[in-house]
């Protein structure tokens, strides 16, 4: 299984394990604008999950229907321990590569 | 009012798309136009929506799935499923399932069986690997006055003559019928009456499968002879005697230089045995010989080159007759006929030799095909009327099917599957049954053939057509119906799903139905009496108490005396007399004319040589004039009977004394009677303008005529007679009107099968009728109660539900009578003397239609009127 993300996957990952129990299209697109002030498109959103789906880094179940959503159930997703894998894979390789960078790169920035 | 989201947006996304990710996408697009609506206001919200819902097409949102998981239709879970669904709905409605697969049963196999004779008829002579490029060489004759007769036959100088000078003629071969002749080894000696004499050529123009011996040699010596398997078991009881001897006529060693195949039952030619033709020799007494390009006395068969029009070749065949003879030009039409289309497409055409010939009809092999046509389209109107009909009883579970999630496609696919098992069982069951029933069936009908693979092969492709067909069609419309109907009406299941209307499908059907049947019931009603008639129609002589003797021309002339004598003596022999054709058989035919007319005017007559008391012994009585006798010693050179016919055509207006020149080569012979019209040939033929005269060749027939009622007991005295004069040579002899029964046996072939298959169809259309009935009685039963209770009276009831029933025979009637009509009369026109159709047969068929109707359905009627009405509204 190729573990490695994308950095819009990376993103979307992360908040779906930041909202747990909470995890759906909209609510992750939200926090993308609020907490990363980032402009997003639901779809974007929705597809990318769709695609952490396929490879299995989430999984999904319905639920929780409120009023504003015309009585239609939410799509939430939940973090598989094969994405917790790919992140803490992600993370690492992140570190590894910061670790390796000589001070003398960052001077005078 | 509340903000809504734009619900064209709403309704665009619902249409593309249509998965498990429809409803979460769509919620949470709402969720984000309310948010969006609080912060932007409803002109951005709904700017957004749209875009988003355009944004959202991709590959997750368009891909097609359930909203649960589905199974293939047939797939292994849901095909069983289906079929024991349906094998419980089946057990619940036992007996309608029983009519309904009896009755298609019934029909596939009658279809099946009519095709097999069909398609064996259609095959005749395919078998030849050259089939394109043979063909046989017909002669029509012309006389001056335009009468025109066809016939198989063509000139002994044909062959020798034209060989070598078209170039597209690739080999070209004869054939003359030995006519009845003995074989013997040693002491084993029988009459046979199917042999050619045939040219070297001939097992290459038509290649016979020869089993041993070289189809290219096999004839080329005289004194050769090539037979059939199972004549070689018969005469030596080995099925490769090469090189034995065969004696001819008690005389002529022929040596077996081949052994054919015994010829399959689809061979125009029938035969045993073949001579080599340079054996044969014309008989003394004949006014030809083997250099004539008159006599049509023989059988040529050519084969062309590859790619030759048979057309050019006939045109320049004609072309040849017309340079040979440029006085006689038109009176020999050469007519080129390919072999495949000899057996069905030579009935206008007669043989002058009467050789054993297979002909065959095509309209009556089309009447045949229409028939299996009708009890296909009856059976499977049947069946599509009974599904429907059942398929009522289905609502409900379609209805729980629907609740349960099932879609309108997979409920139409399980339906039609139902149909589809349904009427493939019922394939195999009539498969099965004819091949069971098939000997008995082909024994009945006169067929002779036999059942193979390759011939069950053949219909294969039809029949699983016909099956797929009817699958389709009855199982489809009670389908769509049921798959279209609103959830809750079929779970309540109390109104019919079907209206009322007259006008309705299974109305139609029964309509059609009804017409066939009644369009068979007529055909078998003229066919019938066509028959009868032809059976009975006062031929002008009697056949009855005779016995006819078939000798070899030599035997005749040694004992026909001293045999004659004998048997006078005996007091239950009234009298004995012989002739060179023999009754039923076509007459060959010559010219005649008026002494001192021009011979340019000589009429076409046909003509049989009879010996003295011909016309006592077959009780033809003569009109005017004297018959032969032997008082008068010119008789045999200078006399000549006429009969009535010929009288009006020859313009004679006092017939006896006139001097005519029969033959041409003939002197002058004197007409000295004038004999009543006698059907001399079958009835198919109008009885045309006869002479007959003294013998001047030897004769191969005899007749004895017998006191009446003595016939059965006296025939033992004919052998022993002959015995004592003739010795070892066997006697042939057979019942004069037992043979003239043969001359109908097409016919009465056809009459027989449509019979059967008439009755079959009618059988069908009422047991279709039969569960169509109780089917409505059964949906129909409050309704009956209800009446009862507001004072309907047995009587009203009944008509109330037969009534329908009068009206669609009439309509039936009325649609039937012209096609009936115009398809009888095409066949009656086959027939020389024929009878009336008369229109009174159309009601009196409807009305014995009727009356089958009302015998099937009157008991359900009355037993469900009779009822007490408490116990019908208790229904539910």
């Amino acid at each position: 299984m190729r573990l490695h993300l994308g950095e819009f996957e990376e993103v979307v990952l992360l908040l779906v394990a930041v909202h747990h129990e909470d995890a759906y299209g909209l609510s992750i697109r939200n926090s993308i604008e609020e907490k990363l002030n980032r402009k997003v498109t639901l779809s974007s959103v929705h597809t990318a999950l769709y695609r952490l789906e396929e490879k299995g880094f989430l999984e999904s179940e319905v639920g929780g229907v409120t009023k504003e959503r015309g009585g239609r159930r939410k799509r939430l997703f939940k973090i598989t321990s094969l994405g917790k894998e790919a992140l803490e894979a992600s993370r690492a390789s992140r570190d590894l590569l910061w670790s390796l960078i000589p001070k003398i790169s960052f001077e005078g920035l | 009012m509340k903000q809504h989201p734009p619900r064209l947006a709403q309704r665009l996304f619902s249409w593309y798309c249509r998965n498990h990710l429809h409803e979460s996408i769509l919620g949470d697009l709402d969720e984000q136009f309310y948010q969006n609506l609080d912060k932007y206001g409803l002109l951005r919200a709904k700017w957004n929506y749209w875009l988003e819902v355009l944004r959202f097409v991709n590959r997750f949102t368009l891909k097609r799935e359930r909203f649960y998981k589905s199974y293939h239709p047939y797939s292994y879970g849901m095909l069983k499923n289906t079929i024991i669904s349906s094998l419980r709905f089946f057990r619940k409605h036992l007996g309608f399932t029983t009519i309904n697969i009896f009755g298609l049963t019934l029909g596939l196999s009658s279809f099946l069986l009519i095709i097999l004779f069909v398609q064996h008829e259609q095959s005749f002579d395919q078998f030849h690997a050259n089939k394109e490029e043979v063909y046989r060489v017909n002669f029509a004759y012309q006389d001056n006055a335009g009468n025109t007769t066809a016939l198989v036959n063509s000139p002994p100088a044909l062959a020798p003559g034209i060989c070598g000078k078209f170039p597209e003629l690739d080999k070209i071969s004869r054939l003359r019928y030995t006519m009845n002749c003995i074989l013997a080894r040693e002491e084993v000696q029988y009459y046979e009456s199917k042999g050619y004499y045939a040219d070297s050529l001939f097992l290459e123009v038509l290649p016979f499968e020869m089993q041993i011996g070289d189809p290219a040699t096999a004839l080329d010596q005289p004194n050769s002879i090539v037979i059939t398997e199972s004549l070689a078991r018969k005469y030596f009881n080995d099925p490769e005697p090469l090189g034995a001897t065969l004696h001819f006529n008690g005389a002529t060693p022929l040596k077996v230089t081949g052994v054919l195949a015994d010829l399959p039952s689809n061979s125009h030619l029938d035969f045993d045995f073949l001579i080599s033709f340079s054996n044969y020799i014309v008989p003394e007494g004949y006014a030809s010989d083997l250099s004539s390009w008159s006599w049509l006395g023989f059988l040529t068969y050519v084969s062309l080159k590859p790619e030759t029009d048979p057309q050019r070749f006939e045109a320049s065949l004609t072309q040849h007759f017309r340079d040979l003879n440029p006085e006689a030009e038109n009176h020999l039409l050469p007519i080129v006929q390919s072999v495949p289309d000899i057996y069905l497409g030579s009935s206008g055409m007669s043989d002058d030799l009467a050789s054993p010939i297979r002909t065959g009809n095509r309209l009556n092999v089309k009447a045949l095909f229409l028939v299996a046509m009708l009890i296909l389209l009856i059976a499977g109107f049947n069946f599509s009327n009974l599904s429907q009909a059942l398929s009522v009883n289905r609502t409900r579970t379609v209805g729980v099917l629907k609740v349960l999630g099932a879609e309108k496609k997979s409920i139409i696919v399980q339906l039609l599957t139902e149909s589809l098992l349904l009427t493939f069982g019922c394939l195999l069951l009539a498969v099965s049954f004819v091949l069971l029933i098939f000997p008995y069936i082909s024994q009945y009908m006169g067929w002779q053939f036999d059942l193979d693979w390759a011939a069950m092969l053949g219909v294969l492709p039809v029949l699983l057509l016909a099956g797929v067909l009817i699958g389709i069609l009855a199982g489809l419309y009670p389908a769509l119906r049921l798959a279209k109907r609103d959830i809750m009406a079929s779970l309540k299941g109390t109104t019919s799903i079907w209206n009322r209307s007259p006008f309705q499908f299974k109305y139609l059907l029964l309509t059609l139905q009804f017409a066939m049947s009644i369009g068979l019931i007529c055909a078998t009603f003229v066919m019938t009496k066509q028959i009868n008639y032809l059976r009975n129609t006062n031929t002008g002589y009697q056949a009855e108490s005779v016995v006819l003797i078939k000798m070899l021309p030599e035997d005749m002339s040694r004992f026909f005396e001293l045999y004659k004598e004998q048997l006078a003596t005996e007091p239950s022999v009234m009298d004995v007399s012989r002739s060179e054709r023999v009754v039923g058989e076509p007459w060959p035919f010559s010219v005649i004319r008026k002494v001192g007319e021009d011979p340019e005017l000589s009429k076409r007559i046909f003509f049989n040589q009879v010996d003295y008391d011909y016309f006592a012994t077959l009780d033809i009585p003569m009109h005017s004039g004297r018959s032969f006798s032997l008082d008068h010693l010119n008789d045999p050179t200078q006399a000549i009977v006429i009969n009535k016919t010929a009288v009006e055509y020859l313009g004679l207006e006092d017939p006896i004394g006139q001097q005519v020149h029969f033959f041409e080569l003939d002197g002058p012979r004197t007409i000295v009677g004038v004999v009543e019209d006698f059907n001399y040939t079958s009835l198919h033929q109008e009885i045309g303008p006869a002479a007959v005269m003294l013998p001047f060749i030897d004769l191969e027939f005899m007749y004895v005529r017998f006191d009446q009622g003595q016939i059965a007991s006296q025939v033992a005295l004919l052998e022993d007679t002959w015995e004592s004069i003739a010795g070892s040579i066997p006697l042939q002899w057979s019942f004069l009107d037992e043979g003239l029964a043969d001359l109908y046996q097409t016919e009465q072939k056809l009459s027989g099968m449509i019979q059967f298959f008439s009755l079959l169809a009618i059988v069908l259309a009422c047991l279709g009728l039969y569960g169509m009935v109780s089917f409505a009685l059964s949906q129909r039963i409050k309704e009956v109660g209800l009446r009862k209770v507001l004072g309907a009276t047995h009587s009203s009831l009944y008509m109330l539900f037969v009534r329908t029933y009068f009206f669609q025979s009439l309509v039936a009637m009325i649609l039937v009578i012209p096609i009936i009509h115009s398809l009888l009369s095409a066949w009656l026109e086959d027939y020389a003397y024929r009878v009336n159709i008369g229109w009174w047969i159309y009601p009196a068929a409807t009305c014995l239609l009727v009356a089958m109707i009302l015998m099937t359905i009157s008991m359900q009627i009355v037993k469900t009127a009779k009822v007490n009405p408490t116990e019908l509204l208790r229904y539910e």
